[in-house]
């Protein structure tokens, strides 16, 4: 019983983790090259561990395109579907930087509590 | 240009299709048409290249692996209007119907409690002073519900009023709050 609740506590607090850093993500896989919506959330869901529902990062997408963070374009894909493809922008290059920066010291901190 | 429907040999796959996207629509009405179609066709692109991704099953199947992997349209475009709404970008009819929604929630929430209390008051007083608490006929007639001066009154609730009252405080303070808050 002390186990079950253990494990819940310990899922529910991996499932808000990957929330949290689900912007740092899409941010980290765009940086790399420009995606389209269903490549990019299994780029994300990969890298995440897999359990990301696909619905929940076209918000994402979506505020960070208000934020002027990431932009977007449509085009035609070979099979002749119109797909909306995704690229950072240089602002979303600065804030990547940042965010880099504070969670490579972040994992420092918490490395050595861990040990 | 905009992303058509596509045509499904199978009928339930088309019933299921049409079946999420009209809540997809739905969901995004508040949004202006521009908008509304470009996450429209986004979405649209999206199950059918998982759909083409899936390697087994025939459509059916594979629509219902890719829908639900999606999530529920309420589950993810809810935070979409929600931005948007940020922006001033849905209709004033959208924001008053939004602001009078919030507005009854707090009204009926506020009476529920009001009412629950009313329910304990009386099935307290009923049990304290029960020729005094209750509702009565007044010898000129009317019907009075509270602490009276019952002289020459008709008491018209008996001692089954005080189960009846701690029920209806559990409805009032306990169930239909809780179907404030689903409704929300």
């Amino acid at each position: 019983m002390v186990e079950a609740v253990q494990t819940d506590n310990v899922l529910n607090w991996s499932r808000q983790l990957r929330k949290g850093v689900l912007e740092f993500l899409v941010l980290l896989r765009l940086r790399e090259r420009e995606y389209y919506g269903y490549e990019l959330v299994h780029a994300v869901a990969e890298t995440a561990g897999g359990e990301v529902a696909e619905g929940t990062l076209y918000p994402l997408l979506n505020r960070l395109t208000r934020q002027e963070l990431i932009r977007s374009r449509w085009d035609q894909s070979q099979s002749g579907r119109r797909r909306r493809y995704y690229r950072i922008t240089p602002h979303g290059e600065t804030v990547l930087v940042d965010m880099t920066d504070r969670w490579i010291r972040l994992d420092r901190a918490i490395r050595r509590l861990a040990k | 240009m905009t992303a058509s429907n596509p045509k499904f040999q199978d009928s339930s796959a088309t019933r299921a299709w049409d079946q999420y996207f009209r809540a997809v629509d739905r969901y995004l009405k508040p949004l202006s048409t521009l908008r509304r179609q470009e996450i429209r066709d986004e979405l649209v692109a999206h199950v059918l290249d998982g759909m083409d991704a899936e390697p087994v099953g025939d459509e059916s199947t594979r629509l219902a692996t890719v829908l639900s992997r999606m999530g529920t349209p309420d589950s993810y475009l809810e935070g979409v209007v929600e931005d948007a709404a940020l922006a001033n970008e849905t209709g004033a009819g959208w924001r008053l119907g939004q602001g009078l929604k919030s507005l009854g929630r707090t009204v009926g929430l506020a009476t529920t409690y009001v009412l629950g209390l009313m329910a304990l008051l009386l099935a307290i007083g009923r049990a304290f002073y029960p020729a005094e608490v209750g509702v009565f006929r007044m010898s000129s007639g009317w019907i009075v519900a509270g602490y009276v001066d019952n002289e020459g009154a008709t008491d018209l609730l008996g001692m089954w009023s005080i189960p009846v009252m701690i029920a209806l405080l559990v409805v009032f303070w306990f169930v239909l709050p809780r179907r404030f808050d689903r409704n929300h």
